[in-house]
């Protein structure tokens, strides 16, 4: 068997192991699946390592192992932060040389006890100064027991129960639970500093924004069979909604949407396992996440539509996933300024 | 050196564009590439004889034909190399129905006879065609065609009219389909025949399309006579016959370079202005969509290379790129502004360029070949189940 049909082997049963687990994570009773209790089970299965080569403990599927992974979160819209704990922190990790830093980041990540969130957003610029930590990050994956931020060139890995540490918690709108995370002169566990943790740093960030735009994709898809799945069931007039014209043009333009937005995410994994940090790369996964975004707010505004009253009730199942599509679709940048970076970047090639 | 007699496939995909790269820049006539005044050129009448003619003398005629038949016999993942290679060079257009349709259809319906006496002059271009399939009161239900023909001894005698036929003047011959029986369904009854535009009773006459050429035409037949020897398939199997084909040319004609094409006009048209926010992010939505078509198409392609057959998917395809190519022109007559309202030329930096033309010329991509409402018709159906009860 050759290299590529191996690893498309391998992707394969990846793809359908986490498409099982998540299946049923979310049959459970609502409360048995938080985030800590299903951590440790998605840790056990080897999901946040699928990127990381074998010699470090991973799968070695690269970008193509984590956004197939991740579409498989969104489709099960299972509210756990699998790009946060698992992608973007990994990424990072085999993004730097080895140390310390990165053995210490590979300890909590394969250990399920923990949760390390790679701190993505900044509410207020980091200062690290003196050995000392400050600043403040906003949706970060809650509960979380450590945190990875940039810092100017300088990466951390700050454990969350110290001195100088407040995390509000808010509910946010896929199911789990976000915080806003303020750390004044906090003693990180960990500090790499330089060229090498810059670019680990924006590593994980791509691969943070390219996982998104996976995870949408799988948000949209299975709303997107779900109100199929209706309105060939719903009837009015004598006949199934499904077999109305108008509802079948806008759903072939939802299928033509999340085709696009397929194609466009894997066009961009391929460019980050060539190079993550290259700038064709960060164009790639605006353009991806551009079109997902696109495709999420199409397809959460007609699968309210095609639903008809129910659409508009908390109680039907589509309605959470129209929660977290609304909710998530702008999450790393709009489609307008993703669009704008991305033609850029082509203008100026 | 092209040696007609090469194994294209043998060759690494990297050594058969740059072989191709070569031919091209050493004969393709200047004056026929694609350019910002005619971004979708097409060639007309003697320029494609000469074309075809070169093709031949270089062993690049018919990429897609089988060797046997006098074609490259490209398989599928050289036939893109070659169109994305053709394409991005700005090669010129050209209605070759004999090569994509009529030839491909004769190769598998037609008898031994038929293929000899039409397969080596439409090769060389001393045959050219046109296809007679739409007519004024059948367009996407095209089954309903109402164009008659009698059996009258060996002969059929055809009544009827054709409309939409693209370059009819020019053609010496036109593949058409007329209804020889009543069947219970409209498709049945249906034949596929080949005459002559030169017979008695066949009268052209040309349409002036919005950009002012007069690229198709109405053609009317009266009491015209064609031989039984050219029905194709045998009598009342034409629905059938013409289905037939038309396998990866659902892929072909979801080639994001129409749209490359224009949207490289709308680069022009912005670097010729100051900077403005709104216009260069209405700019890279069509960028953006591009891209993505880009993707889907080499996604499709590969797959296809791969062995898998294309399927009703693949029609997405053309759906997403005439649509998004009809926005791009849609852009550059808003980025025209006043400058639009010339009908000709007007200067941009230091070209030109016709904004009626590129934005009328984009027109009638969702309509033919299947017009996009029927294209989601036929995707909702045979992709989603979506069905009419």
């Amino acid at each position: 068997m050759t290299q590529a049909n191996e690893t498309a082997e391998l992707l394969s049963m990846v793809e359908s192991s986490a498409t099982l687990f998540l299946d049923d994570a979310c049959s459970r009773a609502p409360g048995t699946n938080t985030f800590a209790e299903l951590w440790r089970e998605i840790v056990e299965m080897g999901l946040p390592l699928v990127a990381l080569p074998e010699d470090r403990g991973g799968s070695g599927l690269g970008a193509a192992g984590f956004t197939c992974v991740a579409r498989q979160f969104g489709r099960a819209l299972v509210a756990q932060p699998y790009i946060a704990c698992g992608v973007a922190p990994v990424a990072a990790i085999a993004a730097l040389p080895d140390g310390a830093f990165s053995d210490a980041a590979l300890a909590l990540v394969a250990d399920g006890t923990f949760r390390l969130a790679f701190g993505a957003k900044q509410s207020q610029a980091p200062l690290l100064a003196g050995g000392r930590l400050s600043g403040q990050w906003k949706l970060i994956a809650h509960p979380a027991t450590h945190l990875m931020v940039a810092a100017g060139d300088a990466l951390c890995l700050v454990a969350l129960d110290g001195a100088g540490i407040i995390i509000e918690p808010h509910k946010a709108l896929d199911g789990g639970e976000i915080a806003t995370v303020s750390l004044t002169e906090a003693v990180p566990l960990q500090v790499e500093q330089g060229p090498a943790a810059a670019r680990a740093g924006a590593v994980a960030l791509a691969a943070s924004r390219l996982a998104h735009a996976a995870l949408l994709g799988g948000l949209a898809e299975s709303a997107f069979r779900q109100t199929q799945d209706y309105i060939k069931t719903r009837a009015q007039f004598g006949q199934t909604i499904a077999s109305f014209q108008s509802i079948q043009h806008r759903s072939v333009d939802q299928f033509i949407a999340n085709s696009l937005t397929e194609a466009s995410v894997e066009a961009a994994a391929t460019a980050f396992d060539a190079d993550p940090a290259a700038p064709a790369t960060a164009a790639l996964i605006a353009a991806a996440l551009a079109r997902a975004s696109t495709g999420a707010a199409h397809v959460a505004r007609e699968s309210v539509q095609m639903h008809g009253a129910i659409g508009f009730t908390a109680e039907a199942d589509v309605g959470r996933y129209v929660r977290a599509l609304t909710g998530l679709a702008n999450f790393h940048g709009t489609a307008r300024d993703n669009r704008r970076q991305f033609a850029q970047f082509e203008d100026a090639a | 050196m092209i040696d007609k007699d090469m194994d294209f496939n043998a060759l690494e995909d990297s050594a058969f564009r740059k072989l191709l790269e070569d031919w091209l820049a050493a004969n393709y006539p200047q004056e026929w590439r694609q350019d910002m005044r005619r971004p979708f050129r097409r060639l007309r009448g003697d320029d494609v004889v000469r074309w075809i003619g070169m093709q031949l003398d270089a062993g690049l005629r018919c990429p897609a034909w089988p060797k046997e038949y006098g074609g490259m016999g490209l398989d599928f993942l050289k036939q893109s190399v070659h169109q994305e290679v053709f394409e991005t060079y700005g090669v010129a257009r050209v209605v070759d129905l004999a090569e994509v349709q009529i030839g491909p259809t004769l190769m598998v319906h037609a008898t031994a006879e038929q293929k000899a006496r039409f397969i080596p002059p439409m090769l060389k271009g001393e045959h050219l065609w046109c296809q007679g399939y739409s007519e004024p009161g059948a367009g996407s239900d095209l089954a309903s065609l109402k164009t008659a023909a009698i059996v009258d001894g060996d002969m059929l005698r055809v009544t009827g009219q054709k409309i939409w036929t693209s370059h009819a003047q020019e053609a010496t011959h036109m593949f058409a389909l007329v209804r020889t029986s009543k069947g219970e369904r409209k498709q049945q009854g249906i034949s596929f025949i080949l005459l002559e535009m030169d017979a008695p009773g066949v009268t052209i006459r040309p349409i002036a399309n919005l950009a002012g050429e007069e690229e198709f035409c109405e053609v009317f037949l009266d009491d015209v006579k064609v031989p039984l020897a050219n029905v194709i398939g045998g009598l009342d199997n034409g629905w059938t016959v013409a289905k037939a084909l038309l396998g990866h040319e659902r892929v072909w004609i979801g080639s994001p370079g129409l749209a490359t094409r224009a949207l490289t006009l709308t680069r022009t048209l912005l670097a010729a202005r100051p900077h403005d926010d709104v216009l260069f992010d209405a700019y890279a939505a069509c960028a953006a969509d591009l891209h993505d078509l880009r993707w889907l198409y080499r996604k499709t392609c590969s797959a296809i290379a791969g062995g898998t057959e294309p399927g009703v998917e693949v029609s997405m395809l053309k759906v997403i790129q005439s649509e998004l190519l009809q926005r791009i022109t849609e852009l550059n007559v808003e980025l025209g502004g006043d400058d639009a309202l010339v009908d000709g030329d007007s200067p941009v930096g230091d070209t030109v360029t016709d904004y009626g033309w590129q934005y009328f010329m984009a027109r009638p991509g969702t309509i033919f070949a299947g017009a996009n409402e029927i294209q989601r018709n036929v995707l909702a159906k045979a992709v989603l189940g979506l069905g009419s009860k």
